[in-house]
């Protein structure tokens, strides 16, 4: 006897092997960063928000492997700390998706601009160009590509289009301007860079640029003038930077110490104490054996009127590096506040023995050696 | 005969009952009541608290429950190493109640051995799968580790049992915020403040999602932080832990009440809390002005002039020169 297989189970096996490899498929297609990339990358000497962002990042795209928001912010993470070349990865998963998000093809185009791949970069953002015709900043973007690779009109084209939008924008004049430059359109050139140079006058590469400008249209005064202003003090490179709501977005998510303690510097001055201390915080959890930032932390519970939590971070400061004198001098205030003379006494003390010339200290010294003879 | 199970039966069947009455572990010694450590830095007032509970646990050392007290009273008040041995008694004694164990395990983490006390809770989550604060506090750990990912397992898993619980979907929230979501926390800690305005941490982190998200103005932000920056983490209490309040103080506590006070204008709490900060410092500048203000705001203006004097000139800060003149003008009609 012969055994006959039914033309219906052969289609069941068939429609179960379509569905099986497509299973496959998908979750191969996430292993394109695989659990051990993510391990690479957070190991090491890794600040701990950063490692937390990329590993809670990777967590929620891992649990959710077909959610195309949680694809593609685990992409904006890894941009946001500068591995392109994984970010690019993540948002051609975010992108298999989501085809038709202009967002994950525009953040793509900017992480493979930074990787290099100027050709694939333009690609995105050509492609970005029929999902949003209206973002501006990709006029902007496309230009500048297209000015790199030679297509100098187009390129022209695009940033006239970028400056419609955004008329006073001076890194797309400053660009226009270059572009014009290279096209031999030295007029209108002139009249970009002296937009950008009312606003920036010192500013080096629109200077350099317009004597460029003065000299292939022969004006040799101006030329001069130009020349003598740019051996002048104060002449300097500016990196102007784009308003990119977009891409402002992905730098939002970096955690990296360094831009935290920038962004307390920023509060300090305005004097928002509470959030100079938050942004410390974070700054002091990526980088816990660092005395300056617990001494900062210090000084601005200090100003908040918290002594005795200033002491606190005070403390730790001076457990890492105990020869900091200026953390002496603002312990001794902030022991002063508490009414613990006979700690800030010792601790101007060690001021003096550590830094014999100290000029910081020698009013609080005076202060408290008066206190002293009082008390005695 | 000596191959035959019935010769084995009886014997099973005793050490199985011993294993089972004694929790299936060999029995441990019950420690002594913890005496605190010469080298455990704490203030008189943090002394007197702990050594009400200590004379509690000497009287019943053999008691779970104050033996566990006078653990909650060492650990609130920084002796940690002392609350360990009091919870492990307190384990030892009423080995079915998961709060000991996980209690013990805090302590390990608050000693610095995090890894440790994570497999412990690990472990007690596994025995006690419902017993919510154990987990909890593990998932806040896992995070603080950096192991977000495993954090919001344990989170999700609680949220599971106990889906509305507002201090389980702040930690989501924390964690979310933490993995580079800020957005998820966003939805998280806007429905929790609009339902809960008087927890402080959701707003703490609400503000911090403000400041990284950069969506309010930073005044408002500074303000946020204003009411809550000292605000920390709330872990899910059983009932015992509920009960075990007040038990925190010290110096710098007290002074913390009277300050909240002051600022919800409770008058009398403030007093009661700074005249017990003054009992023991009487000298710290600190205290002094706070009494003073306490005393001015409650007529007795004259007794805080006196108190006021004790303070050097060239240490009145902005703070004292206004009481001072507001009093001076009181006492000179």
């Amino acid at each position: 006897m012969t055994h006959q297989i039914n033309p219906f189970l052969q289609l069941r096996i068939l429609i179960l092997l379509v569905i099986f490899s497509s299973i496959f498929i998908t979750t191969k297609s996430f292993s394109q960063i695989t659990q051990e990339d993510i391990q690479t990358l957070t190991s090491g000497e890794i600040a701990l928000p950063v490692k937390k962002a990329i590993l809670g990042s990777y967590s929620f795209a891992k649990d959710s492997p077909s959610d195309f928001k949680a694809q593609l912010q685990l992409a904006k993470v890894l941009a946001s700390h500068d591995l392109h070349k994984w970010a690019q990865l993540q948002y051609m998963e975010a992108i298999k998706l989501n085809p038709d998000n202009m967002e994950a093809h525009y953040l793509n185009g900017i992480s493979l601009e930074l990787l290099g791949e100027s050709e694939s970069s333009l690609a995105e953002y050509q492609k970005c160009a029929v999902l949003d015709p209206d973002y501006a900043p990709l006029s902007f973007r496309i230009g500048e590509l297209l000015g790199r690779a030679g297509k100098i009109e187009a390129s022209v084209e695009y940033l006239k289009k970028y400056l419609q939008r955004r008329p006073d924008c001076v890194a797309g004049q400053r660009r226009l301007a270059q572009s014009l430059v290279t096209a031999e359109r030295y007029t209108e050139a002139k009249e970009y860079l002296s937009k950008v140079l009312l606003v920036h006058p010192n500013e080096k590469i629109s200077l350099t640029s317009m004597a460029t400008v003065q000299l292939r249209l022969g004006n040799m005064e101006e030329l001069a003038e130009y020349q003598k202003l740019l051996t002048e003090d104060g002449v300097e490179n500016i990196a102007f930077s784009l308003i990119d709501a977009l891409e402002f977005n992905v730098e939002l998510l970096n955690k990296s110490p360094n831009i935290w303690i920038t962004k307390s510097e920023e509060f300090d001055k305005t004097k928002q104490f509470s959030c100079a201390i938050v942004c410390l915080k974070i700054a002091n959890e990526g980088r816990p054996n660092d005395p300056v930032v617990l001494d900062r932390i210090g000084r601005n519970y200090f100003r908040l009127g918290k002594y005795r939590k200033a002491v606190r971070y005070f403390n730790r400061s001076l457990s890492i590096d105990g020869s900091r004198t200026i953390t002496l001098h603002n312990r001794a205030l902030a022991f002063i506040e508490i009414g613990k003379i006979q700690s800030a006494i010792q601790d101007v003390e060690l001021i003096f023995v550590l830094e014999p010339d100290n000029n910081r200290s020698s009013a609080l010294k005076k202060q408290l050696d008066a206190v002293n003879r009082d008390r005695r | 005969m000596i191959f035959s199970p019935k010769f084995y039966l009886p014997i099973i069947i005793l050490v199985m009952t011993h294993l089972l009455l004694t929790g299936c572990s060999p029995n441990e010694p019950l420690p002594p009541v913890s005496k605190l450590r010469p080298e455990t830095s704490i203030d008189s007032l943090q002394k007197e608290m702990i050594s009400k509970f200590e004379a509690l646990a000497l009287r019943s050392p053999d008691n779970a429950t104050s033996r566990g007290k006078y653990g909650f009273a060492l650990f609130e008040n920084g002796a940690f190493q002392e609350s360990l041995d009091e919870f492990k008694a307190a384990a030892l004694l009423d080995k079915n109640n998961p709060l000991w164990e996980y209690r013990t395990a805090r302590s390990i983490a608050m000693l610095g051995n995090i890894e440790s006390a994570n497999e412990k809770l690990v472990q007690l989550c596994k025995k006690f799968p419902e017993y919510l604060p154990a987990r909890h506090y593990l998932a806040t750990s896992l995070l603080d580790s950096g192991s977000p990912g495993k954090a919001r397992e344990q989170i999700n898993q609680c949220l599971a049992l106990s889906p509305n619980s507002f201090p389980l979907k702040t930690t989501l929230a924390e964690i979310s915020l933490e993995s580079g979501q800020p957005e998820v926390a966003l939805e998280i800690l806007t429905q929790i403040t609009n339902s809960d305005r008087q927890s402080p941490y959701p707003f703490y982190l609400l503000g911090k999602t403000y400041l990284i998200l950069q969506i309010a103005a930073t005044n408002d932000i500074e303000n946020i932080f204003r009411n809550s920056l000292d605000s920390e983490r709330v872990i899910l209490k059983d009932k015992t832990e509920r009960s075990m309040k007040g038990l925190k103080t010290g110096l710098q506590v007290e002074v913390k009440n009277c300050l909240l006070s002051l600022k919800r204008k409770d008058w009398n709490q403030a007093t009661v809390s700074i005249q017990k900060a003054y009992k023991l410092y009487p000298n710290d500048f600190q205290v002094l002005g706070l009494f003073a203000q306490c005393l001015h705001i409650n007529g007795r203006t004259n007794e805080a002039f006196t108190l006021i004097q004790k303070i050097p000139l060239t240490f009145r800060n902005t703070q004292i020169n206004l009481l001072l003149k507001d009093i001076r003008k009181k006492l000179n009609g």
